[in-house]
């Protein structure tokens, strides 16, 4: 309530008794408004303060921009008083939702500020994975007599970018039809250099003395040259299911993030071309490429994935294969929305790509959610589920698509080694 | 600014309230008391807060006009009124500081010492000395006019307030 209103309200009461007073013939009243009319005689005498918001310039700093989930940084929001100076200066800093200051955070300030000095707020946040801004500060002035407030938001903004939390997986075994010409990890299906064997053939001129088998040889009289499997690089693009009908629940989507993110440093620190689709609210497409740099560009989308429910990516037929390299790696990260789903995988088979699925699985995440005890219904719905579910992920493996059906109670660490990195031959 | 909000207001009432229990108008003791209850139960929990603060001052005012017609003493009544409107001020001011820390708050509620301190004594001061001179008034359109040339004058000052600024 601004001064003027009280002003108003004090006259208001006062001249309530008066009126009393005079229809009463009652001068008792009359004298019963005068601390009313003191104060407002009090209250006009005061100097308002002066609107004067012209030399205030707020700045603000984030100590780092860019932070993990389980960090957090520290927000530095600064006003510089190069104007009048002023009485009363208070400082209200709004934080945006999904950000959360420390229990102890002072995120206001209060106090005269005189020419040239600056007032600063700090204090330290952290916040769900995504790309939040902060946008506005609140100011508000006094007189010196503590009258006012005249209020004006003044632009602070900063952004804070929170990337999903990943883990370190150990190797995820996978063995694309086509490889690229440089040296990795990833069996190539073809003779060279490299650890493990792959076959022999008669030396020919120009072969590698060094690589002639002697024992060979020596039984049969004939030059022969033993040969091992080449390990080289492979593209791999990560696929991550942004469809709200199929994240039935915001946390699976966390997990499908976090899995995505998982896999993405894998292969890259492994030397692999990775790039990323996330594919639901929007087709954001993230260039394959290498290193460290890609890792952060991959984190930075994910950090801004969010989930869509247009009607138009109901389904995964509109996945745009034609970015993916031919018969190059896809991982698909997707807890499944049925069996319009299924089509889509048999097509990508088809045109030759290898696939793997990580499906965070709805079913034991919604059992984990819903809590209580397992009452028959309760039962029969879950053995239901499952049943479909199971039905889904047969599907897939018959169709040559590598499930890691996810229990997101579980590490992903432990489920892909245990479904993967043991998963021996190769998949066509 | 909640603690001087709520014993310059609370202390007010407690006036009222023990004067009509000591002259033996218990209802207005009591209804001085219900209303002390309200007032901090409003203070304290932000509830409604100007609005019914507001209200409040009005209702106190009434009480206190019925505490002066039962003739409980006009200087207390005095004094209570005048706790009451201090009381009023400082919790309106409560929740505009609110947000602040409460270091801040008091540094502001010290500032606002000397303009509070003056209402009290001036507006205890100028009803004493008018209860004390007892002027004598026709209740007639004289003095409707001046009340009706008081209400000019107050708008006359709010509009030409040093430092006013219309931006």
């Amino acid at each position: 309530m601004g001064y003027t209103y009280r002003i108003i309200f004090a006259f208001g009461v006062a001249g309530l008794l008066i009126a009393a007073g005079i229809f009463l013939h009652d001068g008792r009243a009359i004298t019963l408004a005068i601390p009313f009319l003191v104060y407002v005689a009090v209250l006009v005498t005061q100097p308002e303060p002066t609107a004067d918001f012209t030399g205030l310039t707020v700045t603000r700093q984030l100590d780092v921009p860019r932070i993990p989930v389980t960090a957090a940084t520290t927000v530095t929001l600064i006003v510089r008083n190069s104007g009048r100076p002023i009485a009363w200066l208070g400082i209200i800093d709004s934080i945006p939702a999904d950000v959360h200051a420390d229990p102890d955070a002072v995120t206001t300030w209060l106090g005269p500020l005189p020419t040239g000095e600056t007032a600063e707020i700090s204090y330290t946040v952290h916040a769900a994975r995504g790309r939040h801004e902060f946008s506005n500060a609140q100011l508000e002035i006094w007189s010196r007599a503590g009258t006012g407030p005249i209020v004006e938001t003044a632009a602070a903004s900063a952004h804070l970018l929170v990337v999903p939390e990943w883990q370190r997986l150990k190797k995820i075994e996978i063995r694309p039809r086509r490889t690229r010409v440089y040296s990795g990890v990833i069996r190539a299906d073809m003779g060279g250099t490299g650890i493990d064997f792959f076959g022999s053939r008669a030396y020919v001129r120009g072969d590698n003395i060094r690589r002639i088998n002697w024992r060979a040889y020596a039984r049969t009289g004939k030059l022969i040259i033993t040969e091992y499997e080449q390990e080289r690089i492979a593209d791999v693009n990560v696929i991550l299911d942004a469809r709200a009908a199929a994240n039935s629940e915001p946390e699976l989507f966390e997990r499908g993030v976090s899995a995505a993110a998982s896999v993405a440093d894998l292969f890259l620190s492994q030397g692999n071309r990775v790039g990323l689709l996330i594919y639901g609210d929007v087709l954001n497409w993230t260039y394959p490429s290498f290193g460290t740099g890609q890792r952060e560009r991959i984190l930075d989308a994910l950090a801004a994935a969010t989930l869509g429910d247009k009607p138009v990516f109901a389904d995964l037929r509109y996945i745009p294969a034609r970015l993916f390299p031919a018969q190059s790696q896809l991982v698909v990260i997707s807890p499944l929305a049925g069996e319009k789903d299924i089509e889509v995988f048999g097509i990508l088979r088809a045109r030759g790509y290898h696939i793997i699925l990580i499906s965070p699985d709805p079913i034991s995440h919604w059992r984990t959610e819903l809590g209580g005890p397992d009452t028959p219904s309760v039962a029969a719905a879950v053995r239901i589920m499952r049943l479909k579910r199971r039905i889904l992920t047969s599907a897939l493996a018959r169709i040559g698509v590598a499930v890691v059906d996810w229990n997101t109670d579980d590490s992903l660490l432990t489920t892909v080694n245990w479904a993967l990195a043991r998963r021996s031959g190769r998949v066509r | 600014m909640n603690w001087v909000a709520t014993g310059a207001f609370s202390g007010g009432l407690g006036i009222i309230a023990v004067l009509g229990f000591v002259h033996g108008h218990p209802i207005m003791g009591g209804t001085a008391v219900l209303l002390g209850v309200v007032w901090n139960i409003v203070v304290w929990t932000n509830h409604g807060r100007e609005r019914t603060l507001s209200g409040l001052i009005v209702v106190s005012a009434v009480v206190s006009y019925f505490a002066l017609y039962m003739e409980v003493g006009v200087y207390f009544v005095l004094g209570a009124v005048t706790l009451i409107v201090i009381g009023w001020e400082a919790g309106l001011s409560a929740r505009e500081i609110a947000p602040f820390s409460k270091p801040a708050q008091r540094a502001f509620m010290r500032s606002r010492i000397p303009m509070l301190t003056a209402i009290a004594v001036i507006g205890f001061g100028v009803g004493a000395v008018i209860s004390a001179v007892r002027l004598h008034l026709n209740f007639g359109i004289a003095l409707l006019l001046s009340a009706l040339a008081l209400v000019l004058l107050v708008a006359f000052l709010i509009a030409v307030r040093p430092g006013r600024n219309n931006q």
